[in-house]
């Protein structure tokens, strides 16, 4: 079963259409990337998924769940990282990884479970103990990202995991991700760095204008457009 | 000083957003609106001022003591019971005993009996109680008059300076006491005038926390994380609701406990004043100092009208965008507040149009603003369906705002105020 289906996804805003349809799919245990310029339709596209937007037209399914009927089951299922997101500044992380645990996971034992391992995944020991609202950008990215995979969603949709963080963190990130994908879990991710995701994805989809231009795993666009890299690649058939 | 200048210049260009200019213009707009209601409000205080005579004597000096009060600019009215049970309104009667002019004539201090009958505590009504009282120079004047002229012995000066007793007593809400007219209007001043100043901050504090909390939440996208979570919509809105509600109560328990025990301040400095005839113990008799169960429907109703509140400014906050529009967001609701607030501060709401009547009643907050006064009077009818109206109100914006919770729009929807924005 494919842990996420699209097809003919079209998105309006009023006048605006967003997201012109289109269709992918993600496998069991697969990172796959949308990339494309600011605006092209890739945070409407992600919230779309995470059931907090409904779609204008088109399907879509979780595990087999279709989003329009139940969207409340597939949110058991899935888990999502907003763009830019913080989190309640008031609380120190830990207390935030408790509360959002509580959230997420109804037996208390693997709640406590979900919080270790997010503190270990978070990286950020000892100032787990301190305020958020003390944190910088990075500190605050890992603590969210970390939440966002503690309750083992079998999908995971992360909006620009590593924008803003600095290289050391976005290579954390990236092999936190990886390691995840290996145990199984599925990834939806997007991002407007073209470099970064041919080491984060299996496959990736070229988007602009609400479309999708391309889409295949990164080796296979290079191939095919004869570029070296994913920005050549864009470059070319954005023209 | 050109850099001052240049600084002074962005700082205004900054502050100067339609966020701030917004609230304010609709403030001014508010009180303008106040203005001209005042301005229609029929005649103008220290007109003159009706009383109700009951002229039990009708002898020669009785005559011109009557005579006397018109003199002050006191309109008579000679009672007849059913004159006095259809004025709608304050009373005041004024009771001149049978014996009257006898007493007098033998050199005797004679007593005439002056009692205000509070039926609308709104702010005319009570001022123009207080003008009555004009009555009491008027009498002992006239008195005083007609004994010079029948030449009363010099040597009588102080019955001659106070020749009539003028004896007091208020009847409110069914219930009569002996107290000095003057002292418990004041009291009963500072009652319903203090009341909404906290129903006000309350409702005002409340209310911004709310829409705050909510666009803060839009801001930081952790409304986003809550809303991918298998959480349900609607337990999301009732837990904001009762978290929220849980704070107000924090807040109104405190303004309260701070209330009663400056109205006990306040009742307690009326006290040696009116000691001599009556001592503080007949305005708890009047019900006029509340008991624990009057509280208690005050608070009700003012809880009542927080939860309104609140379920509003849930729904302003979605439509603010974040935390900087969430000022602009709460406008709407401040200018409901401040007009249900003010009016009836200004204007007797009893004897206003129906219009403005409906207006007022139909904004939720006035039921809480009027609480105590109806309370004071013992309309406890009248509370109670405010109460339930309030409560109406506050279902129905909590369902709205749990409607736009389980969709999209939570996240869609907001003021569009590009409008007002100048082209960047
Ligand atoms: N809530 C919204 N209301 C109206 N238009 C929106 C909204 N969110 C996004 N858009 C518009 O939809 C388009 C796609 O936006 P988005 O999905 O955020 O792109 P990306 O994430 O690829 O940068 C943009 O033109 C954006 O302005
Ligand atoms: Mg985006």
């Amino acid at each position: 079963m494919k842990a996420l289906r699209v097809v003919d996804l079209v998105k309006r805003y009023g006048d605006l259409e967003a997201v012109k349809g289109i269709g992918f799919e993600v496998s069991e245990g697969e990172v796959f990337a949308l990339v494309g310029p600011n605006g092209a339709g890739k945070s409407t596209t992600l919230k779309i998924c995470a059931t907090i937007l409904e779609a204008s037209s088109g399907t879509l399914e979780v595990f087999g769940l279709d989003l329009r009927r139940d969207a409340a089951k597939a949110r058991s299922l899935l888990s999502y990282l907003p763009e830019e997101a913080g989190a309640y500044r008031h609380l120190t992380g830990l207390q935030y990884l408790r509360f959002m645990a509580g959230i997420f996971v109804d037996d208390g034992d693997r709640a406590k479970a979900c919080v270790e391992e997010a503190a270990r995944l978070s990286g950020l020991g000892p100032r787990l103990e301190d305020r958020i609202k003390t944190y910088s950008k990075g500190m605050t990215r890992k603590l969210l990202l970390a939440r966002t995979v503690m309750a083992r969603p079998r999908l995971a949709i992360l909006d620009e995991p590593t924008s803003g963080l600095d290289v050391l963190n976005a290579v954390e990130v990236r092999g936190l991700v990886r390691a995840l994908a290996a145990g199984g879990m599925s990834f939806l991710v997007s991002s407007h760095n073209m470099l970064e995701v041919e080491f984060l994805s299996d496959r990736v989809a070229i988007l602009a204008g609400g479309r999708i231009l391309d889409c295949d795993t990164a080796a296979g666009l290079k191939r095919r457009h004869s570029a070296a890299n994913l920005e050549e690649v864009f470059v070319r058939i954005a023209r | 000083m050109r850099k001052f200048f240049l600084l002074v210049g962005k700082e205004v260009r900054e502050l100067a957003t339609p966020q701030v200019i917004v609230p304010m213009v609709a403030v001014m707009i508010v009180f303008t609106l106040i203005g001209k209601i005042l301005s229609k409000q029929g005649r103008p205080l220290g007109a003159s001022q009706a009383i109700l005579v009951q002229d039990r004597d009708n002898s020669p000096l009785s005559g011109r003591v009557v005579a006397g009060l018109g003199a002050a600019r006191l309109e008579v009215f000679l009672m007849e019971a059913a004159i006095a049970a259809e004025r709608p309104g304050n009373l005041a009667v004024l009771v001149i005993p049978a014996g009257f002019g006898e007493r007098i004539g033998r050199g005797e201090r004679a007593e005439v009996e002056l009692v205000a009958v509070l039926r609308d505590l709104g702010p005319r009504a009570l001022a123009s109680v207080a003008q009555s009282m004009r009555a009491e120079r008027s009498i002992k004047e006239s008195v005083s008059l007609f004994l010079l002229e029948r030449k009363a012995s010099v040597k009588d000066v102080p019955f001659l300076r106070e020749p009539v007793v003028l004896k007091e007593a208020v009847a409110i809400g069914g219930a009569f006491e002996r107290v000095p007219i003057a002292q418990t209007l004041l009291f009963v001043q500072s009652q319903i005038y203090l009341f909404p100043v906290v129903i006000f901050m309350v409702i005002l504090l409340s209310a911004q926390m709310v829409v705050l909390s909510v666009a803060a939440e839009k801001e930081n996208k952790t409304l986003e994380i809550l809303l991918s979570s298998p959480i349900g919509r609607r337990t999301l809105v009732v837990a904001k609701l009762s978290a929220s509600a849980l704070v107000a109560l924090g807040f109104t328990a405190a303004y309260m406990v701070g209330m009663r025990s400056f109205m006990g301040a306040v009742s307690g400095q009326l006290a040696p004043a009116a000691a001599v005839s009556a001592p503080y113990v007949p305005l708890a008799k009047l019900g006029l100092a509340l008991s624990l169960p009057g509280y208690a429907l005050i608070a009700m109703s003012v809880m009542a009208g927080i939860l309104c509140a609140l379920s509003v400014a849930i729904v302003l906050g979605i439509l603010a965008d974040d935390v900087k529009s969430a000022h602009a967001a709460t406008t709407p609701l401040m200018l409901l507040l401040m007009f249900s607030y003010l009016l009836p501060l200004l204007v007797d709401t009893r004897a206003s149009p129906a219009a403005l009547r409906a207006l007022l009643w139909a904004i939720p907050f006035t039921h809480a603003f009027l609480a105590p006064q109806h309370v004071l009077l013992k309309e406890y009818g009248a509370v109670g369906l405010g109460i339930l109206y309030q409560a109406g109100v506050f279902l129905a914006f909590a369902a709205l705002a749990s409607r736009l919770f389980s969709g999209e729009s939570v996240l869609t929807l907001r003021w569009n105020l590009r409008f007002w924005k100048p082209r960047a």
